[in-house]
C-alpha cells in the first residue's frame, strides 16, 4: 500500500471506527446511492435498448460496488 | 382519497395527505399558513428562552440558566466536541441552531393547540438540507480547495483505475444526492408519518364519540387514549429526529474536515 | 377530490404531492433559519460560552486557592515541628543545667556543712584543752598548796618562804612523773 492510502487509513480510522454510529449512517448511504445509481443506470438502458435483465443487472452491480466502497472506507485495516 | 373513501354515506374519512394541506388562516396570502405561524413562532421562543437563560452568564447558573445550558451543552460537547473534535467551535452555532429549531418545531406536533410539526412540510427539511448541505462542502472546499475536495470524493486512492468506473458514481451521487436526500427525507418521513398516526387515533375516537352506536362510543376512549399514549412515542421519535440530524451534519462536517478520501 | 374539500385547498393541486415543496415555506424556512442562526450565534453562544470559562476560571482558582491554602498549613505545620523541636532541646538545655546547678549547690552545701562541722570540733577539741590546761594548772597549785600543807605539817616545820615551797613542790612533782 501506498503511504497516501495508509494516510486514509487512520483517517477512516476516526471516521469510522472512532465513531461506530456515524459509520452505520455513511454505510447506509453508500447502499442507496449504490443502488440508486446503477439500478437507475439499468433502468435507463432496459429502456433505451428494449431489454428486460438490465436493471437487475445494474442493481447487482450497484450493491456489489458499494459494499467494495464500504470496505474500502470502514473495513480496511 | 376519494379511493379510500367509504362507499356507504358520510362513513369516516381516514387521515390523508391532504390533511398536511391547512388553508390560509386568514385573506388568501400564501404566507398566512399554520407552519409559517410555527415556524416564526418557534424563531421567537428559542430565541426569547435562550437570551432570557444566557443573559446573565452566571458562574452558579439559575434554574432556568441551568436548562439552557444543558441544551446548549449537549449539542456543544456530546455532537460537536465530540464529533468534529478540534477546531469544533466554529461550528456550534450552526449545529445549535439547527438542533433547537428542528426539535422545537417538531415538539410543536405534540403541543396542545399547537399540533403541528412544521418539519411534515417537506419544505422545511429541505432548507435544512440545503444549508446542512453548503455547510459541509464550504467547510471541505475551504480546507482543501475545490479541485483537491472534489478529486477526494470522485476517486479514493488505493484502487485500481477501471474501478472507478463503478465507484465514482456511487460517490458522487452519495455526497451530492443521498446525504441531504436522506437527511431532510428522513425528518420529514417521521414527522408526517407521526402526525398521521396521531390524527387516525384522535379523529377516529371523534367518529365514534359521535357514531349513533353504543359499541362504538364505548370504544371511542381506547382510540383517544392510544392516541395519548401515541403523543408520547412521538415525543421521544421528536426529539430523536432532531439529534439525529444535528448528529449527520456534524458527521458531514468532520467528514469535510478530515478525509481526503 | 371532493368539492368541498378543493375549495378549501386551492393552493393545494400543486402539493397534493408531499414531496413537492412550496415557495413560500422555503422562503420562509431559510429566513426563520437565518434569523435563529444569527440571533443564536450573536447574543446566546458567546453569553453561554462566557459562563463556562468563568466557571473553568472559578473551579481552577478555586483549586489554586486550595493548593495554596494546603502549601501555608504544610508551612506552618513544619515551622511548628522546628519550633516544638527548638524548645524541646532549649527545655533538655534548662534541664540539663538545673541539674548541674543542683548538684553544684549540694556539693556546696556538704563542703559548708563539713567545714562548719569541722569548725565546731575543733573549737570544741580547743576548748577542752584549754580547760584541761586551766584544771591542771589549777590542780597543780592546789596539789602543791595541799602537799606543802602537809608536808609543813609532816616535816613540821614552816616553809614560809614561797620560792623555796615552790622549789619543793616541782621536785616532788618531777619525781612523781618520773617515777610513773
Amino acid at each position: 500500500m501506498t503511504d497516501k492510502s495508509e494516510n486514509k487509513n487512520s483517517q477512516g480510522g476516526r471516521f469510522g471506527a472512532g465513531n461506530e454510529e456515524g459509520a452505520a449512517w455513511s454505510i447506509f448511504g453508500y447502499l442507496i446511492a449504490g443502488l440508486v445509481i446503477w439500478g437507475g443506470i439499468g433502468l435507463g438502458l432496459d429502456h433505451w435498448l428494449g431489454t428486460h435483465f438490465l436493471s437487475l443487472v445494474g442493481l447487482l452491480l450497484g450493491a456489489g460496488s458499494s459494499l467494495y466502497l464500504v470496505w474500502l472506507r470502514f473495513g480496511r485495516r | 382519497m376519494n379511493s379510500i373513501q367509504f362507499a356507504a354515506g358520510p362513513g369516516f374519512q381516514p387521515p390523508s395527505t391532504s390533511d398536511f394541506n391547512l388553508p390560509p388562516a386568514f385573506g388568501h396570502s400564501l404566507y398566512a399558513t399554520k407552519p409559517i405561524f410555527l415556524v416564526f413562532f418557534s424563531v421567537i421562543l428559542i430565541s426569547a428562552f435562550f437570551i432570557a437563560s444566557s443573559r446573565k452568564a452566571a458562574v452558579v447558573p439559575s434554574k432556568m440558566q441551568f436548562a439552557g445550558e444543558m441544551i446548549y451543552g449537549f449539542v456543544r460537547n456530546n455532537i460537536g466536541e465530540e464529533i468534529i473534535g478540534h477546531d469544533f467551535m466554529r461550528f456550534v452555532p450552526f449545529l445549535f441552531t439547527l438542533f433547537t429549531f428542528v426539535i422545537t418545531n417538531n415538539v410543536f406536533g405534540i403541543v396542545p393547540f399547537l399540533q403541528f410539526p412544521a418539519m411534515s412540510h417537506v419544505s422545511f427539511p429541505y432548507v435544512l438540507a440545503i444549508f446542512s448541505f453548503i455547510v459541509f462542502h464550504w467547510v471541505g472546499i475551504k480546507k482543501q480547495g475545490l479541485g483537491k475536495y472534489l478529486k477526494g470524493i470522485a476517486f479514493m486512492p488505493g484502487v485500481p483505475k477501471a474501478v472507478y468506473i463503478l465507484l465514482t458514481p456511487i460517490e458522487i451521487a452519495t455526497f451530492f444526492l443521498v446525504r441531504p436526500l436522506t437527511l431532510s427525507l428522513r425528518l420529514f418521513a417521521n414527522m408526517f408519518a407521526g402526525h398521521l398516526l396521531l390524527l387516525v387515533f384522535i379523529t377516529g375516537g371523534d367518529y365514534m364519540l359521535h357514531d349513533p352506536h353504543l359499541f362504538m362510543k364505548i370504544l371511542s376512549p381506547f382510540s383517544f387514549a392510544f392516541g395519548i399514549g401515541m403523543s408520547f412515542f412521538e415525543f421521544m421519535v421528536q426529539c430523536l429526529q432532531a439529534y439525529i440530524i444535528t448528529l449527520l451534519t456534524a458527521l458531514f462536517i468532520a467528514g469535510a474536515l478530515a478525509d481526503e478520501h | 377530490m371532493l368539492s368541498s374539500t378543493s375549495a378549501l385547498l386551492q393552493s393545494a393541486e400543486a402539493a397534493a404531492n408531499p414531496l413537492i415543496p412550496k415557495t413560500a415555506e422555503l422562503i420562509v424556512g431559510v429566513i426563520a433559519f437565518a434569523l435563529l442562526f444569527l440571533v443564536l450565534r450573536s447574543r446566546v453562544v458567546p453569553m453561554f460560552e462566557k459562563a463556562y470559562s468563568a466557571r473553568t476560571e472559578a473551579i481552577q482558582g478555586g483549586m489554586e486557592k486550595a493548593e495554596k491554602a494546603q502549601r501555608d498549613a504544610e508551612l506552618a505545620l513544619q515551622q511548628y515541628t522546628a519550633q516544638l523541636a527548638d524548645a524541646r532541646g532549649e527545655a533538655q538545655k534548662i534541664r540539663e543545667e538545673a541539674r548541674v546547678q543542683g548538684a553544684a549547690i549540694i556539693d556546696d552545701l556538704r563542703s559548708k556543712a563539713q567545714e562548719e562541722a569541722a569548725r565546731i570540733t575543733s573549737a570544741a577539741a580547743a576548748q577542752i584543752e584549754a580547760e584541761r590546761q586551766q584544771a591542771i594548772t589549777s590542780l597543780r597549785t592546789e596539789v602543791g598548796t595541799l602537799a606543802t600543807q602537809l608536808a609543813s605539817k609532816i616535816v613540821g616545820e614552816a616553809l614560809e618562804d614561797q620560792v623555796r615551797q615552790s622549789r619543793i613542790v616541782d621536785r616532788f612533782l618531777e619525781d612523781l612523773e618520773k617515777s610513773k
